[in-house]
């Protein structure tokens, strides 16, 4: 998602893209889970010699490919001995595995659990009489029957333990002297083939992991000993695990991956304080700075979303309770034993979620600000450089230095007494050594140029280079087309059109000198009407200058272009396309991005890849939850028009509900869509490949049932009826970019193309592994791609390749993306249209990548 | 409670269910397994939609996710322009479903000035039809059958989630498997 250039500037819709983690982080504090911010630089240098040598070698094919044992980056060292891989399955039957590519090993983030635990456990349910809200205080009331239960995990309703009996009844006094009961009921026992069993494991690590003194924060255990304080920017990392134990292709493996959490250290108070401090109206500032914020209650390690702010009252105001009225002051004092300092604070009120009205809380909830911790990183702080400099050093860990921070999380668990004793109770030993399994390099791709030149990809899979010396695959020469630009910003503009109309022609296309609209100021209401005079004159492209990043004018200018008086525009800021000097050197690697770009948008290929297989439709789909409308959520398709003989795209939007992930309406879109092949081709596709992105694994069930279901019906329909009686062949596949798998391959990143599918994949699934992004900072995430229906006829090796062609296309890029082209196409439209335009955008506009 | 109200909708297969809009979609799969013999049809626009079969043709007339359809089939026209005496649609004549329409486009796409602007160059001798050539040809390979995972785990000792299913089925796939780790000696 983040491998555009860093100089991408507002043209490219990025700058605008934080507000969107804000969403992701919401009640989270800031988790920094991933890592490895891919950002792929624009490499300006010279081509290198190496990539000369690398284009004269002749033919790159799959016999060679594999022949090629000795390739040294993915060698064997001597001493590493490749433990017993499994071959799970029989050769010759149709398997998961691939064959092509160079074979390598690689370590992966998974250790081995050695024994397998072969034990029955008995669950029960356990009750409070009085209820009792704190599982501390829960925990510890059972605690102290602990002999009778003898080796046990209580997470504070659920019980399981080994010694059998029906129902147990305890009573016991608190320190008020009222009479606590506790009932415990058997409800079932857990056997070694239960997939439950899965749930006590990690209940039982998780345990162990409380033996090295981690603490839970939401949902994984961090580090406070070993927090790293950023005081100037009065927050803290701790660094933390994320664990899972899960069954794999043929063991139980235990997953573990770094991770950081940013704690801010300062209260709403300190904001309230600050907002005194700073402003004559502070009751405004402060209301403005923490409406929509998320804050932490230590007290109960809850989340609020702030809704308002109540100046009228104080922790002195009373509220109703059960046993009648009670201060805040007095509540916090008897409940959870704090002593609220200031008592003329203001409280701030988070209104209940639907979630909460539904459980029976429908009340609005009031908070001290002096309690109440602040969450998130703001807007200030993400644009503050240093500040994210500082914290990148801690969070992107290089591979070799993650490596380390496993085998260390892994001696800790095995040589801490409290840890080992716990798996030790429950028979359970863990591998010391990370799991190593074999991979496989796909073949390099070739990237084809105008002219058919062809550029062999080498393993920093970027080609932004090669456009000093080849032209693109196919371009649309401009010749009418309108810059509109502020009065005082002309010069710098046409400077750089100027520079444009070279680059392109040092690329073979040709742009006609464009026609100026200058505007007096830049409010949107003139932006807008000089737009319509332009469209009016019936140009190809407008484009539009920004003096600076502003996302409402941005949107004003999106909405009009892409509903109002469909057409493709292009933005520009000031700032990227006239730099300060010491910087203006990358200027024209700016302007050749920029044309490439605008020929992107006029329907032109800037490269292409070699397709060998004829007649495909490669189909992404994408859903983006808009960060300003919380009620509204869009899904973008995009679908390509058989890639081996057309350049033309098809994209639809269509209006979720509130959050709702999955689309009703997949198999309409997929009907225009073919119905725009056939009419561009005249028959319908041979294979269709569809990529569905953003499906968490708790939502695939669904997926198969509603999307896939439904749509498999539809296009059957579609083919039957256009008399093709065998049906449409078609493989969907789920693309998940969030997960917490990693591997190294000789404690180094994978380069671009290394396949994983055995060993750490599920057995229930057709799933693989694939890295086809490269990156220079921190560690690479892996793709994981999930086939969960396929008739296409192709081999697993063959959709492992297809895969990977594809993430070859971003014409926004000239790299590969972590993500099948047409997938992060799909992201840029759902998000252009859920962050800027809200509504649909014009059907005129469909066969284009306007939304680039 | 109020404010949600009408955030609620009826399920189709039965009238006592009171669904969540948002939640339709995974209430009607459910349901469907309790009302395998409904004779409903699926509205063609949205997969939750489901009438009688002599309602359907009312309610696609009517569906408020038509609009969509509606948007494709007839692509919104430029606003007239001064130079200009084409109409977006004849730039693009494969949005022009109209067979009818489509011939006096292709007329006037002959001599409009204004396409050649709007056919991608491509570098090649042909103009018209061009395709990239590849070193591989997958077409001609014989088909080959999907993985699949369930056969494979069948006669592995691998434990399983069964996902999905209903209570009874999990009851039941569990003491299958209990029974098959047990006769193997696994445990």
């Amino acid at each position: 998602m983040n491998n555009l250039p860093p100089n991408s500037g507002h043209s490219r819709g990025r700058g605008r893209g934080t507000k969107r983690n804000d969403d992701a982080n919401r009640g989270l504090g800031l988790q920094l889970g991933q890592t490895s911010k891919e950002t792929c630089p624009d490499k300006p240098g010279p081509s290198t010699e190496a990539e000369n040598v690398l284009k004269n070698i002749p033919r790159y094919t799959d016999t060679e490919a594999q022949s090629t044992e000795g390739d040294p980056r993915g060698s064997v060292r001597g001493r590493r001995i490749i433990r017993e891989v499994v071959h799970s399955r029989p050769q010759g039957l149709t398997t998961k595995s691939g064959t092509t590519g160079t074979k390598i090993s690689v370590q992966t983030n998974y250790f081995k659990l050695l024994k397998r635990p072969c034990w029955k456990i008995f669950q029960y349910r356990v009750d409070f009489e009085p209820d009792i809200d704190n599982t501390r205080y829960r925990r510890g009331y059972l605690y102290e029957h602990r002999n009778i239960l003898g080796g046990y995990i209580f997470d504070g309703t659920v019980l399981f333990c080994a010694v059998q009996f029906k129902t147990k009844e305890f009573v016991k006094k608190n320190h008020a002297g009222e009479n606590i009961t506790i009932k415990i009921k058997h409800v079932g026992s857990v056997e070694a083939a239960d997939n439950q069993q899965f749930q006590v494991l990690n209940l039982i690590l998780r345990r162990a992991m409380e033996g090295l003194k981690l603490q839970l924060v939401s949902r994984n255990y961090f580090d406070p000993m070993a927090k790293i304080k950023l005081d100037n920017y009065r927050m803290e990392l701790w660094p933390g695990y994320l664990t899972s134990i899960r069954q794999h292709e043929s063991d139980i493996l235990l997953c573990a991956e770094i991770a950081h959490k940013v704690m801010r250290t300062d209260t709403l108070y300190n904001i309230l304080s600050e907002a005194i401090r700073d402003n004559d109206d502070y009751q405004d500032a402060f209301k403005r700075q923490v409406i929509g914020m998320i804050c932490l209650t230590d007290y109960n390690n809850k989340t609020y979303r702030i809704d308002d702010v109540d100046f009228g009252s104080t922790p002195l105001s009373k509220f109703n309770t059960k046993e009648g009225d009670i201060s805040y002051v007095e509540y916090y004092r008897k409940r959870y034993n704090i002593t609220i300092r200031d008592h003329k604070q203001p409280l701030v009120v988070s209104r209940p979620t639907e979630k909460n009205i539904r459980g029976g809380t429908d009340q609005l909830i009031m908070l001290v600000p002096e309690l109440a911790r602040a969450t998130g990183m703001t807007d200030a702080m993400r644009a503050n450089f240093q500040l994210m400099k500082a914290m990148s050093e801690y969070t992107r860990l290089t591979p070799d230095r993650r490596i380390e921070r496993l085998r260390v999380l892994n001696q800790r668990l095995l040589s801490s007494k409290e840890s080992m004793d716990v798996l030790k109770s429950w028979n359970i030993q863990l591998d010391t050594a990370l799991v190593e399994i074999p991979a496989r390099v796909l073949p390099p791709e070739k990237i084809v140029f105008g002219n058919q030149k062809r550029f062999l990809c080498d393993t920093r899979a970027d080609w932004t280079t090669e456009f000093r010396q080849n032209s693109m695959y196919s371009h649309v020469d401009i010749r009418r087309w309108y810059v509109i630009t502020p009065q005082r910003n002309l010069r710098e503009t046409e400077e750089f059109v100027k520079l444009c109309i070279r680059a392109a022609s040092g690329m073979k296309m040709l742009i006609s000198e464009p026609r100026y609209d200058t505007i007096p100021d830049d409010r949107n209401g003139t932006y807008s009407r000089s737009i319509d005079n332009a469209v009016a004159k019936d140009p190809q492209i407008i484009m539009l200058v920004l003096k600076s990043p502003n996302e409402e004018k941005y949107s004003c200018i999106k909405k009009r272009t892409c509903v109002d008086r469909p057409i493709p525009s292009q933005v520009v800021t000031l700032k990227t396309i006239a730099p300060r000097k010491e910087k203006s050197s990358g200027l024209m690697s700016i302007a050749t991005k920029v044309v490439i770009q605008m020929n992107a948008k006029l329907m032109g290929a800037p490269w292409m890849i070699e397709l060998p297989v004829r007649g495909l439709m490669t189909v992404g789909f994408d859903v983006c939850h808009s960060s300003k409308n919380k009620n509204k959520s869009y899904g973008a398709l995009v679908a390509t028009m058989d890639m081996k003989s057309s350049t033309r795209y098809y994209s639809s939007v269509t209006e979720h509900m509130k959050g709702q992930e999955l689309s009703n309406q997949m198999a309409m879109n997929m009907t225009c869509a073919l119905k725009a092949y056939r009419d561009h081709h005249g028959t319908l596709p041979e294979r269709i490949l569809f990529f569905r992105d953003g499906v968490g694994d708790g939502q695939l069930h669904q997926v198969v049932n509603t999307e896939v279901k439904f749509l498999k019906n539809q296009l059957d329909e579609i083919y039957k009826s256009a008399d093709k009686a065998d049906g449409c062949r078609m493989a969907f596949i789920v693309v998940t970019k969030r997960i917490n798998t990693r591997y190294f391959a000789n404690k180094r990143n994978p380069v671009p193309g290394t396949v994983v599918d055995d060993v750490i994949t599920l057995p229930e699934r057709y799933d693989f592994f694939l890295v086809s992004q490269a990156v220079r900072q921190g560690t690479v995430t892996p793709t994981n791609y999930n086939v969960i229906y396929d008739n296409m006829g192709l081999s697993a090796d063959k959709l492992q390749m297809l895969a990977y062609k594809m993430t070859h296309l971003y014409y926004n890029f000239s790299g590969t993306c972590r993500v099948p082209s047409v997938c992060q196409y799909a992201h840029k439209l759902a998000f252009l249209v859920a962050e800027s335009i809200n509504r649909s955008p014009s059907s005129g506009l469909e066969n284009q990548l306007y939304f680039l | 409670m109020s404010e949600n109200n009408g955030d609620y909708l009826t399920c189709p297969y039965d009238k006592s269910h009171r669904i969540l809009r948002s939640r339709m979609s995974v209430h009607l799969v459910r349901c469907f397994r309790n009302n395998k013999n409904s004779k409903k049809v699926r509205c063609p626009f949205n997969v939750t939609h489901l009438t009688d079969p002599n309602e359907m043709k009312n309610h696609a007339a009517n569906c408020p996710n038509r609009s969509g359809f509606e948007r494709f089939i007839k692509p919104d026209k430029k606003p007239d322009v001064e130079l200009s005496h084409c109409s977006e649609k004849a730039h693009f004549p494969c949005t022009v479903m109209n067979q009818g329409a489509k011939n006096k486009t292709e007329a006037h796409v002959k001599d409009c000035r204004h396409l050649s602007s709007y056919v991608p160059h491509v570098s090649t001798n042909q103009t018209k039809k061009w395709e990239i050539e590849s070193t591989e040809n997958w077409d001609d390979e014989p088909k080959v059958e999907t993985y699949d995972p369930k056969a494979n785990m069948a006669n592995k000792f691998v434990i399983i989630n069964p996902q999905g299913n209903t209570p009874s089925a999990k009851r039941a796939f569990r003491e299958k498997e209990r029974k098959r780790f047990q006769e193997n000696g696994r445990f």
